[in-house]
């Protein structure tokens, strides 16, 4: 690889035509590099131009090569275009097979989209496989949800050149799924109440189909190879083909739809053979013809065997085992609009690193820690189109990736190895925001895992967030009845819940619209029910909250309004993962789990599942400060009545700006006081009383979850007036269980104080807690051995989470004048980080706004 | 209220509300009606300027 210094006078025209600027500014960034050496900048902790010295040349191509596709204010970036491959052979297909049931209509047309779809390698690359036909394109799963479908349409930045020919491509495609959308079909079928007040965009986050999800996936069944896996639906068949042919019973009738579901799970692995052996041959045909560079002939031979071995076979080494997980993402990702990256990548490539590092000698330690950032890029390059409230909600990334580290093997002992570490140091070097890492911490941690994962947060990253692994495998446990070797294997479901990685275990179907925007029912409790933004009525009605007399009548008010949002959106939840199969339809997934194989159903279908449901809850803190802000001030002080109270809500807090500062200064969440800490308690607990009581399909509960991705932006134009001392446009707080945005004033030992009062096991599903840390005070041995005695309090607090901010208010104001000088700056936002630069000026200031919390 | 940016000045309900900068302070971020700037604005000091 040329640096743009030696290029000659051909290839730099050749370059300046198609990209102007792009050659000076090349060859003054290479200047740069060349001139500050890395201990400068990383002195002046400068991490984002350290990572970039520190990192080869490869990793650097590579990264500076990803299309960034998270979208910046809302909008994707000017480039980024909808990739109209699958949509078109995928629609193909299906028009061809009009009898055939839903999940062998899908795997037919899955095949023909890999089977024919355009495939290419970026340069210096050694992982293949993405997600559309170009590097700079969507995803578009035209046949999920009706609402997409609108919106891609009347999106003229991401309309694909020739504009004409793709418009009308775009229109003849929506005009053909307009009544066969898995998400039409569902909202036909759901209680119009239900529907509407669900779409209304004001209550909830998400969207109740396969087109939009989260998916644990088996590691220990596809790594076995798609040809055993073949090989178990064959001989599958051939049983129930055999009793078929026999007496029959009622047993045998499900055998009819289990052979075609079969059958549709063996087309679907031997099209995803087929598509990855396409990159085999392309990678033989560049070395052959095209290729003269040795060493990257070489690298484009290696690339060619290992698609000719995975996903066929069992890998062989690392190369082939990080490549086989990569494949089963993309191939994922073309049949369902995977919003999350579960993924355990330490436990399940460390003997492949292993054997290739310290046994055979076949990588170096540098080479694999290469290979491992590169698999990263992998993945940062991913990008579906995301419907609008998607996209402000999740600012600047495509998904929350987050990748689980650590923790434990199912038989207790430590899981941390070599490969853990190495991570964490090709984290450091590539600097994605996506996949973040998620470190599952216990008493066992080796020190030196713990110093890695600690200069990760240290030069910035905002990740890995810190989990406490025996406090959230007693959770999987207590809520879904995992059994302790079981839960013992979990991964991040999606930014913060559990979830085991085996047989019943696994969960196929959880995407975000279990989401339930919680302060609306402080909102509703104060309102009868009615949504003063949306001007609705939404909630049932409660009463006037003029008229109430005592704190019990408001509290008792507000619980009503809260299990009926959490009903609501779990009836409706519920509703489609039961027609998910026959509305959606996922024979990729269900091919990879061992369970849809054994039953030969979709994997969707609940039968043997053991359960994994949560619903997460924005702007949950808001409930808890307002509730104890008015018991205060209205019941026990009676500095103000209801009726002055619910008036000034209903103008904003206009004219009573004292009256709300009275109410902000109330005492808060996470300062270690009772009194306000006794409200929120007795709240999740009432919450988590009726999460034990509503059913999954597997007759499962479900527990909450707060956290809060970047919707606290988002929502802040849709919520009005809170007794926190909120208006109408206010940030809501950052989420989980954090404190509100700088109102955790008695330092970092008071918010775990508080956060600890909650039982992490029983009282819900986990609780996200954000904190933000002095970098200054954090440098060196001492710093290390500050934080490290933080996270052994928070630890013995059996606190379940905690992720970290380190980065000073000057660097974030200096990116906000000076963005391109800042454009690799991350900030961990709430169950992901995101460049600073990327996120909306509101979020930006609502971060600076967060307490720096000074340890010690 | 002025915006230091254009001279534009007026009352406060011309300015659009957008957030506050600090939810236990009453300085608020307000848009001014003329360039759009984003600008500060003591919600606290402009009611009792104006219950004067």
């Amino acid at each position: 690889m040329k640096l743009a210094g030696s290029w000659t006078e051909q290839e730099c025209i050749e370059t300046e035509d198609k990209f102007p600027g792009m050659v000076d500014l090349i060859r003054n960034k290479e200047v740069r590099k060349m001139a500050v050496s890395a201990q400068d900048v990383e002195k002046k902790e400068q991490w984002w131009w350290a990572a970039e010295k520190n990192r080869s040349q490869r990793l650097d191509y590579l990264r500076k090569a990803v299309w960034k596709k998270g979208a910046v204010g809302g909008s994707y970036l000017p480039g980024i275009k909808i990739d109209l491959s699958r949509p078109l052979l995928f629609t193909e297909s299906w028009n061809e097979n009009p009898g055939d049931p839903t999940m062998l209509r899908k795997a037919k047309a899955l095949a023909h989209v890999w089977d024919n779809t355009p495939i290419f390698i970026i340069d210096n690359a050694r992982l293949v496989g993405y997600l559309g036909s170009a590097p700079h394109t969507l995803m578009w799963h035209q046949e999920g949800l009706f609402i997409t479908n609108e919106e891609i349409y009347n999106d003229p930045t991401v309309v694909p050149e020739p504009e004409e020919e793709s418009l009308q491509i775009m229109g003849d495609i929506c005009d053909y799924w307009a009544d066969k959308t898995a998400l039409g079909k569902v909202m036909e079928l759901a209680s119009p109440e239900d529907a509407v007040k669900f779409m209304s965009g004001f209550i909830a986050w998400g969207v109740p189909s396969s087109a939009l999800t989260y998916s644990t996936k088996q590691y220990d069944w596809w790594l076995r190879g798609f040809n055993y896996i073949i090989e178990q639906i064959d001989r599958n068949i051939a049983v129930a083909e055999e009793e078929m042919n026999g007496t029959p019973s009622p047993e045998i009738l499900g055998h009819y739809d289990r052979v075609r579901n079969w059958q549709a799970m063996k087309l679907i692995l031997e099209a995803g053979i087929r598509w990855a052996r396409r990159y085999a041959r392309l990678a033989r045909i560049v070395a052959e013809k095209f290729e003269t560079d040795p060493g990257r002939k070489e690298e484009l031979i290696q690339i060619a065997e290992t698609c000719e071995r995975v996903p066929a076979e069992p890998p062989r080494n690392l190369q082939e085992s990080l490549q086989f997980d990569h494949f089963i993402q993309i191939l994922a990702r073309y049949e369902a609009g995977e919003g999350a990256w579960p993924s355990r990548p330490d436990y399940w490539h460390f003997p492949y690193y292993d054997q290739d590092v310290n046994q055979t000698g076949r990588l170096t330690k540098e080479e694999a820690t290469e290979l491992v950032g590169e698999f990263m890029i992998r993945c940062y390059e991913v990008g579906i189109y995301y419907i609008s409230f998607m996209r402000e909600g999740m600012q600047g990334i495509t998904g929350t990736f987050v990748w689980t580290i650590g923790g434990v093997k199912p038989d207790g002992s430590d899981a941390c190895n070599e490969l853990t570490e190495v991570l964490c140091q090709a984290a450091r070097l590539v600097r994605v925001a996506n996949p973040t890492l998620s470190f599952r911490y216990h008493s066992k941690v080796p020190d030196s895992t713990l110093r890695e994962v600690f200069e990760c947060i240290r030069q910035g990253l905002g990740y890995p967030n810190i989990r406490h692994d025996p406090v959230l495998i007693a959770n999987m446990m207590h809520w879904h009845k995992h059994p302790i070797e079981e839960a013992r294997t979990w991964v991040n479901q999606a930014c913060m819940s559990p979830c085991p990685t085996t047989k019943h275990g696994c969960q196929p179907f959880r995407m975000a619209s279990a989401t339930i925007i919680t302060c609306k029912a402080m909102e509703y409790a104060l309102n009868d029910g009615f949504d003063p933004v949306a001007q609705m009525q939404m909630g049932p009605h409660t009463g006037d909250a003029r008229n109430f007399k005592t704190f019990d009548e408001l509290y008792d008010a507000w619980y009503i309004q809260i299990k009926y949002l959490m009903n609501l959106m779990v009836r409706f939840v519920n509703l489609s993962r039961v027609k998910d199969p026959e509305f959606y339809g996922r024979p990729f997934l269900s091919a990879t789990y061992e369970r849809a194989v054994e039953q030969g159903t979709d994997a969707c279908n609940p039968e043997g599942e053991r359960g994994n449901c949560w619903t997460t809850f924005f702007g949950w803190v808001e409930n808890g400060d307002s509730l104890a802000a008015v018991k205060k001030l209205v019941f026990e002080e009676k500095k103000y009545t209801m009726s002055q109270l619910v008036d000034a809500m209903a103008n904003n807090w206009d004219g009573n700006e004292e009256m709300r500062l009275d109410f902000v200064k109330s005492p808060k969440w996470g300062n270690d006081d009772d009194s306000v800490d006794a409200v929120h308690v007795k709240a999740m607990r009432d919450v988590a009383k009726h999460a034990m009581i509503m059913q999954d399909p597997t007759g499962n509960p479900w527990p909450p979850l707060p956290e809060m991705v970047s919707a606290n932006i988002s929502y802040s134009n849709k919520i009005g007036a809170l007794p926190n001392g909120r208006r109408l446009g206010d940030p809501l707080y950052d989420g989980g269980v954090s404190p509100g945005t700088g109102l955790d004033k008695k330092g970092p030992t008071a918010v775990l104080r508080s956060v600890a009062k909650l039982d992490h096991i029983t009282d819900g599903r986990a609780f996200l807690l954000n904190q933000r840390l002095s970098p200054t005070q954090l440098q060196g041995e001492k710093g290390y051995q500050l934080w490290r005695n933080y996270i052994k309090t928070w630890f013995d607090l059996s606190i379940d989470h905690v992720q970290f901010n380190m980065v000073d208010n000057e660097s974030l104001r200096a990116a906000q004048k000076d963005p391109e000088k800042y454009s690799e700056l991350i900030v961990r936002v709430a169950g992901y980080s995101a460049h600073f630069v990327d996120i909306s000026r509101k979020t930006q200031d609502h971060i600076i706004q967060r307490t720096i919390q000074e340890l010690g | 209220m002025k915006c230091d940016k254009c001279n534009f000045e007026g009352d406060k309900t011309k300015f659009r509300y957008l957030y506050n900068v600090q939810i236990d302070e009453s300085i608020s971020y307000r848009e001014c009606p003329n360039c759009h700037t984003y600008v500060q604005c003591d919600e606290l000091a402009e009611e009792k300027g104006l219950k004067k």
